[in-house]
């Protein structure tokens, strides 16, 4: 994962708080999602083509937890149903609202 | 001069039984105890393959026409000693002195023949095998590899028996060679001992000329075991391992490798020519009394895939290390007395797209494996121990095993709203790579994974569909979004 050397720490003490918590290290000051070729099922790392959605999008943001939160509106999942989330938007981290910020839309 | 030799063969005998009682094969617990293994030559997994035969009844018929050859051309460990041992004398340090031998009968090549056939019975080719320059240059160099490797990183990764049997090896070839010549060669090796049985007297010999020797003494003080007499003129074969030193050092050349005048040498060469090939017939028929009494295997190892499984593994495995090396995630580790690979996977696991291990094998322990004939291979049984999972324990989310399974036979399954994910396992996809066990980060693990004797077809890759409901979204061969979603 780039910056977690040993993932069973996170993985024994609490994922979804050990990714909150990263953000106390480091928070991004951009964030960006490839959503070009969506995995909706299955996953981590699905073996079925039928999982794959092609949507073509791409999301950017400054605010971490709003790029996550649209990230899960673009599966048609509510952002409070995940826990890192929760505890990322309790900490102060970022909303988890991402209509209530001032973003763009850009169509190629 | 008797007193020695019956000591010497005291000695040949002790180790020998120790030899059968120490290196009994994997999993025939039943009738060894809990053993530790000695040398170098630490090998009890044995191959029943026509190449390994062949070339085994080879040298042995070679070695009633011609002597002790191996011991001075072949053996690896006999070419390190060598080296030791003539720094030793280069050095000072030298203790060799000649010293004369006798045989002692024809007591002992029968009990030879006995502890072989007997060996044999519990399925160990151990002769036959330690004269395996292959096998043998594979474990003394891998070993050596480890050890500077460790040497390096600060840190001994092995288990302490494989730190015994590289330190005694280290001993036996690097340092008694310096003040005793190749004394372990003469006095210890069991393969020599074998040797000696098929060539006694051997059908070409160090003869010493009477009449042209001056006992100037200089074939005495290179001799690396110690058996050329000078005042006596002659060299003794039963130690002599045909390294040729004498012969060379001699100033009036009086010392020659040839025939010894005999009536009847041919005779003695072709029987034990016979002779040789009659053991070989019975190492090879022996070798299936074990699983043809349906004899029990305990523990079998994890072994990789294309080997057939244990059994077929143990059969052929000379223990070369080859695939120990080649493995690139260094997760094929020699395990056991036998030191015969298996893998551990504690320190990694199985790559789904890899077959190095196969293609490195110089003993056909592996069938020409393809890529997707290895995807559904089963290599080990897995069971998930659910009491041990975090999830259950901790109530914490995890899915590590999940998200490095390869063919999905361990999906996380929803349980309901709020609730992480619990994993979910069929052993019908499992192909046994240890991904799971590797990365399950509790402790003790929520896996567990076990060798199987002969290994197993799997269904492929699970394909689940994700039941839970989604929104309407373009299938990968469509264009895209053409709208925002929200």
């Amino acid at each position: 994962m780039g910056a977690v050397w040993d993932r069973n720490f996170y993985h024994s003490r609490g994922l979804a708080q050990c990714i909150a918590d990263f953000l106390l290290v480091r928070k991004p000051d951009l964030t960006v999602i490839d959503a070009y070729r969506v995995l909706t099922g299955n996953g981590p790392r699905s073996r079925n083509p039928a999982d794959v959605s092609l949507m073509k999008m791409q999301i950017l943001s400054t605010d971490v937890v709003a790029a996550d939160a649209s990230g899960a509106r673009l599966l048609g999942r509510k952002p409070e149903d995940y826990k890192h989330l929760r505890i990322a938007g309790a900490m102060g981290f970022g909303t988890l609202a991402p209509e209530s910020l001032v973003s763009r839309r850009i169509s190629l | 001069m008797r007193t020695l030799a019956r000591w010497r063969f005291a000695i040949v005998l002790v180790l020998l039984c120790l030899f059968v009682f120490l290196f009994a094969v994997d999993g025939h617990d039943w009738l060894w105890p809990r053993k530790a293994a000695l040398g170098p030559h630490v090998s009890t997994a044995t191959t029943f393959w026509w190449h390994k035969v062949v070339v085994g009844l080879a040298i042995l018929v070679l070695t009633a026409v011609f002597g002790r050859w191996y011991c001075s051309l072949l053996c690896p460990a006999g070419l390190v000693q060598e080296v030791f041992s003539r720094l030793g004398k280069r050095l000072g340090l030298s203790r060799v002195r000649h010293r004369p031998g006798t045989l002692a009968g024809t007591a002992r090549p029968v009990l030879m023949l006995l502890f072989v056939v007997g060996f044999a019975c519990i399925g160990n080719l151990a002769p036959l095998d330690n004269m395996d320059p292959i096998g043998l240059f594979g474990r003394l160099a891998v070993a050596t590899g480890d050890a500077a490797a460790s040497a390096q990183s600060g840190r001994w990764e092995y288990d302490a028996l494989y730190l015994l049997v590289f330190a005694i090896a280290a001993i036996m070839l690097v340092v008694t060679p310096l003040f005793l010549g190749r004394w372990f060669c003469a006095t210890l090796c069991p393969v020599s001992g074998l040797f000696h049985l098929f060539g006694k007297p051997p059908g070409k010999r160090i003869i010493i000329d009477r009449e042209k020797c001056v006992s100037c003494g200089k074939c005495g003080s290179v001799c690396p075991v110690g058996c050329a007499d000078p005042v006596g003129k002659s060299v003794d074969d039963q130690r002599c391992v045909l390294c040729l030193e004498c012969a060379a050092a001699c100033p009036v050349d009086a010392i020659a490798y040839g025939r010894p005048d005999s009536v009847h040498r041919n005779r003695r060469v072709f029987l034990d020519a016979a002779a040789a090939a009659a053991a070989t017939a019975a190492f090879v028929s022996a070798r299936s009394i074990g699983p043809a009494l349906g004899l029990p295997i305990r523990d079998p190892l994890v072994v990789p895939p294309g080997s057939g499984g244990d059994t077929r593994h143990r059969s052929r495995c000379v223990t070369c290390q080859a695939c120990v090396r080649a493995c690139p995630v260094g997760i094929i580790r020699p395990q056991g007395d036998a030191r015969r690979p298996g893998l551990d996977f504690s320190r990694g696991y199985c790559q789904y797209n890899c077959t190095a291990c196969a293609s490195s094998c110089p003993a056909g322990v592996f069938e020409p494996i393809a890529l997707q004939d290895k995807h559904r291979t089963r290599i080990a049984t897995t069971h998930l121990v659910l009491p041990n999972c975090v999830v259950i324990t901790k109530h914490q989310e995890c899915g590590a095993c999940a998200e490095v399974c390869p063919t999905h036979a361990v999906i996380m399954k929803a349980r309901g709203p709020g609730q992480p994910t619990i994993p979910d396992f069929d052993p019908d996809y499992c192909i046994g790579c240890g991904a799971c066990y590797h990365v399950c980060p509790a402790a003790p693990r929520a896996f567990s994974v076990t060798g199987l004797a002969v290994h197993e077809r799997s269904q492929g890759v699970r394909i689940v569909s994700s039941g839970e409901a989604t929104p309407a979204l373009p299938p990968p061969d469509a264009g895209g979004l053409t709208e925002f979603p929200f």
